[in-house]
């Protein structure tokens, strides 16, 4: 397994938050097996994954391919911990996140996962480095934030130097391009150092030259800091990106 | 960590919050207002006792009792006792100078022993002090060198050329109506009464009740006090006990015999046959209180003293004719109508205090909405539930607390100014305050309506919730300025708008006012509802715009009905506003003081404080949860 702590740009944050998940030498770091979602609309009933298994290896950058309205959203809200499925397990180094309590299920959302999003989803009353720094904050109880402030702030404003961003660290989010948004909430994601990287249609909204920095940006992750990477797409030029591309059809995962 | 940052930076961006921040501010500072006035009041009320009447009292009617030297040497026996004092108390004829005449209230009392129950010496007018400003030279010379505290004290008039041929006398400073009260409370005196001769008539009472003869006295003035009770200062002149004893009759004298028919016994040396004595007689006995002592135990113990003492002296008056009271139930009259308003203000304090949480939660939930996304995005990062519920109720306290701060603030210089803001309001500017106070009012019901009907709005289109409030508050707002404008203007210039005056009737005031906005926000209401539910029925409702609009019709049809109903009753001119409204909120006459009292209680505003924030927080709390239970997945689906 990549030890993605000791290569990166960024230096594991030390004492205060505690890893409840002990980190296993397992390939699969993320894995979930049969999952059912139905979403309940009036008197239909939209199945929408019928049964999805699969297995993120540590360290790989994986695309879940799939049309508008396969699920694939649904999916990766699961596999993150943020939505609950009706059937099915996600084991996160062999730990069942269903059946954590709410609160640690929130702070594993913290410490071990980075959303991204199609729509960058910033907070427009933060700046660049607060909207950053927002997930240690989120972490840190406000002892903890006062004593490490100083640290995590020079570390957001390292990685969003490392993003290109370093001349923007002060502005608001409406004062941004596309392009410089999605990559402030690539920082978001990435503060808190997270196991997994989940990605949802992380270019869908930008063009093609943009998204194709942004894609850049994850590569350079992947490859120097062994970022484990899921990212969903309905592209399939985006998915040529990535190490290994599963298709998400009529609810199933199927290998392409 | 999160909490904080987000809560002071939503603090910072929004101009919702301010309204919200300004509920707070105006409920918290009418209550400390109303509070510290009231306060003021009740203080006013108990210091008067003190300084008028004692603790407690042992009156007689008109006709006196006896033997009250004996009584007041046992009731000054009695540890729960401090001190105690004769007065004879009469009524009779003042004629000050100029010829006038007025009805008084004689007080004899014995200047040092008054003292010693009262704060008699403080409520003098003239001290050396006041006799050093240079507006009042005249007076000064009048006194010359003597003290006129002294002069009251004793009861002796300070000039030489006087003593011994007139008695002296202590007059209220209301009692010349040659006395002017300026608006700031100080006094003007056109004809100064101190050193003037003046002629004091009363009708002596016999001990079975029976009328003397008038008898006149000449009294000098040699000082006038200010209790600060209006009715007590405008009647009251006080003079020697043995004075007023003469002249009711009821010192010592000796008794005519008198037959079974009633006649005059008449004795060989043809004079009336004398047959015994009348001891002497005063009104009145003021007792007060030893330190620690309250004024009901105080009166138990006077009680059975007196109990004692005339069971000792039967030929004292029979104990039926006797009251022996406490200040405070002296002084029922005032005290229940103050403990009544309290009532009914407490009563009013807590709507209010609804109100403000209403608003607080009505105003906090649509923050809650528009945030709905912001909500996702930190649940998805990790925070959670209670923290973000934890977020929203800090907000709602900080809003409190700033609110509260703020209206301290104003309540404190309102409550500092609150003479003078009466004076003013008593004058022509108060009737534009009010013009301007009514419709904002108004207004400001407005927009809360306005906001209740975003949020049912809100809820099924979001993205329009900014245009709707713009438009509601605007629209409501700009309809109450137009009438606010068209008062004023006829309100200030009568006669220059004699058309518009002819068409609609001038302004009758602030009753007009808000009988007009209360109709026009109930036409408002109810269109409102009658649209929303048409719209309901053809199943399109999301039309937030095309309702806002009905706000500034509402404010239209409010301005109407308010020049209609001015139609009603065009005979009402503007100057008889003042008159109308009694602008003069403070009757001295009526509400007993010559001021409005007011003091501030700290301890007061930190209870009221500490409930203003918490109402804020409780505002905030179903706003909060709601923020709690927002589904992150659902927020986050959609830009
Ligand atoms: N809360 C919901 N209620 C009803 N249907 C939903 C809800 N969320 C998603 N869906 C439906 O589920 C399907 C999958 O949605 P999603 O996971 O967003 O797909 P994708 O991300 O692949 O476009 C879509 O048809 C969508 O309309
Ligand atoms: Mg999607």
């Amino acid at each position: 397994m990549l030890d993605i702590r000791c290569r990166g740009l960024i230096q594991h944050p030390a004492s205060s938050i505690q890893y409840r998940f002990a980190m296993t030498t397992q390939d699969s770091i993320l894995k979930a097996t049969s999952l059912h979602k139905h979403y309940q609309m009036g008197r239909e009933d939209l199945h929408v994954l019928r049964g999805v298994d699969i297995s993120v290896r540590a360290g790989e950058w994986l695309c879940i391919l799939g049309a508008s309205g396969s699920g694939k959203s649904t999916l990766l809200h699961l596999l993150g911990g943020l939505d609950t499925p009706d059937r099915g397990d996600v084991l996160f180094n062999e730990q069942d996140l269903f059946s954590l309590s709410s609160a640690e299920r929130d702070r594993f959302r913290n410490r071990h996962v980075g959303f991204v999003f199609q729509f960058y989803h910033l907070l427009p009353e933060l700046n660049v480095v607060e909207n950053t720094l927002i997930s240690a904050m989120v972490g840190a109880s406000l002892g903890a934030w006062t004593r490490r402030r100083g640290e995590l702030r020079e570390r957001a404003v390292a990685l969003l130097d490392q993003l290109g961003l370093g001349e923007r660290v002060r502005h608001r989010p409406n004062e941004l391009s596309g392009g410089e948004r999605q990559r402030v909430a690539i920082a978001r994601a990435l503060i808190n150092q997270p196991d997994v990287l989940l990605a949802d249609e992380p270019t869908g909204n930008l063009d093609r030259k943009t998204g194709a920095t942004i894609l850049d940006v994850l590569a350079d992750l992947h490859r120097d800091h062994g970022q484990t990477i899921v990212m969903v797409t309905h592209d399939q030029s985006v998915a040529d990106r990535a190490d290994r591309v599963l298709t998400l059809e009529l609810g199933k995962l199927q290998k392409s | 960590m999160y909490k904080l940052l987000l809560t002071f930076r939503y603090l910072r961006r929004k101009l919702i919050p301010i309204f919200a921040l300004l509920a707070v501010m105006l409920c918290t500072a009418m209550v400390i207002i109303v509070i510290s006035v009231m306060g003021g009041f009740l203080d006013m009320v108990k210091n008067a006792g003190k300084t008028l009447m004692g603790d407690v009292s042992i009156s007689a009617g008109l006709g006196g009792f006896s033997h009250y030297e004996g009584l007041i040497q046992e009731i000054e026996k009695i540890p729960e006792a401090d001190a105690a004092t004769p007065i004879v108390v009469a009524y009779g004829l003042l004629k000050l100078p100029g010829d006038y005449v007025k009805g008084v209230q004689v007080y004899g009392i014995d200047g040092a022993g008054q003292d010693r129950v009262t704060q008699y010496r403080d409520t003098m007018f003239w001290t050396r002090k006041r006799l050093a400003d240079p507006q009042y030279a005249l007076i000064a010379g009048v006194y010359g060198n003597t003290d006129p505290v002294e002069a009251a004290m004793t009861l002796t008039p300070p000039w030489k050329e006087l003593d011994g041929k007139v008695d002296a006398a202590v007059i209220g400073i209301e009692v010349s109506p040659h006395n002017f009260r300026r608006k700031d409370g100080s006094y003007e005196f056109y004809w100064p009464s101190v050193g003037e001769v003046m002629t004091l008539s009363v009708l002596p009472v016999t001990k079975k009740g029976g009328l003397l003869e008038p008898k006149h006295t000449r009294v000098v003035v040699v000082n006038e006090f200010n209790s600060g009770v209006y009715d007590v200062d405008s009647q009251r002149v006080i003079i020697p006990f043995k004075t007023a004893q003469d002249m009711m009759n009821m010192t010592e004298s000796q008794r005519v015999a008198i037959d079974d028919e009633g006649n005059v016994v008449i004795g060989p040396d043809g004079q009336p046959k004398i047959d015994g004595t009348v001891p002497a007689r005063c009104t009145e006995v003021q007792v007060s209180a030893a330190p620690g002592v309250t004024a009901e135990q105080l009166r138990d113990a006077v009680e059975n003293v007196y109990k004692r003492y005339s069971d000792a002296h039967p030929e004292m008056v029979s104990r039926s004719f006797i009251r022996i009271e406490t200040w405070q139930q002296r002084q029922a009259k005032f005290l229940s109508a103050v403990e009544n308003e309290k009532g009914l203000m407490s009563f009013l304090f807590s709507i209010i205090s609804i109100v403000a949480v209403a608003m607080v939660g009505v105003i906090f939930y649509m923050i809650v909405l528009q945030k709905t996304r912001d909500i996702g995005i930190l649940r998805a990062i990790g925070a959670s539930q209670p923290g973000i519920a934890s977020i929203f109720l800090l907000y709602g306290a900080v809003i409190g607390l700033l609110g509260a701060a703020l209206g301290t603030a104003l309540a404190y210089a309102v409550v500092l100014n609150i003479n003078a803001i009466h004076e003013w309001l008593g004058n022509g500017w108060g009737a534009f305050a009010y013009f301007v106070i009514a419709p904002c009012g108004g207004a400001v019901v407005l927009t809360a309506i306005g906001a209740a009907h975003a949020l049912v709005e809100t809820i099924f289109d979001r993205k329009r919730l900014a245009t709707f409030i713009i438009l509601a508050v605007s629209g409501a707002v700009l309809g109450l300025l137009a009438a606010i404008l068209v008062h004023v203007a006829m309100s200030m210039w009568p006669g220059r708008y004699a058309i518009i005056e002819r068409l609609f009737g001038a302004p009758s005031g602030v009753v007009v006012v808000v009988k007009a906005v209360t109709c026009g926000l109930v036409a408002l209401a109810a269109l409102d509802g009658v649209y929303c539910l048409v719209d309901w029925l053809l199943g399109r409702l999301r039309r937030p715009a095309k309702v806002a609009l009905l706000l500034p019709i509402g404010a239209v049809v409010s301005f109407l009905v308010l020049l209609a109903m001015n139609l009603t009753n065009p005979a009402l001119a503007v100057e008889r506003l003042n008159a109308d409204l009694g602008f003069q909120i403070w009757d001295r006459s009526v509400y007993f003081f010559d001021k409005i009292p007011s003091r501030v209680d700290w301890r007061e505003v930190v209870v009221i404080v500490i409930v203003a924030v918490a109402s804020s927080t409780i505002g905030a709390l179903i706003p909060a949860l709601r923020a709690a239970f927002v589904d992150p997945v659902r927020s986050l689906r959609y830009e």
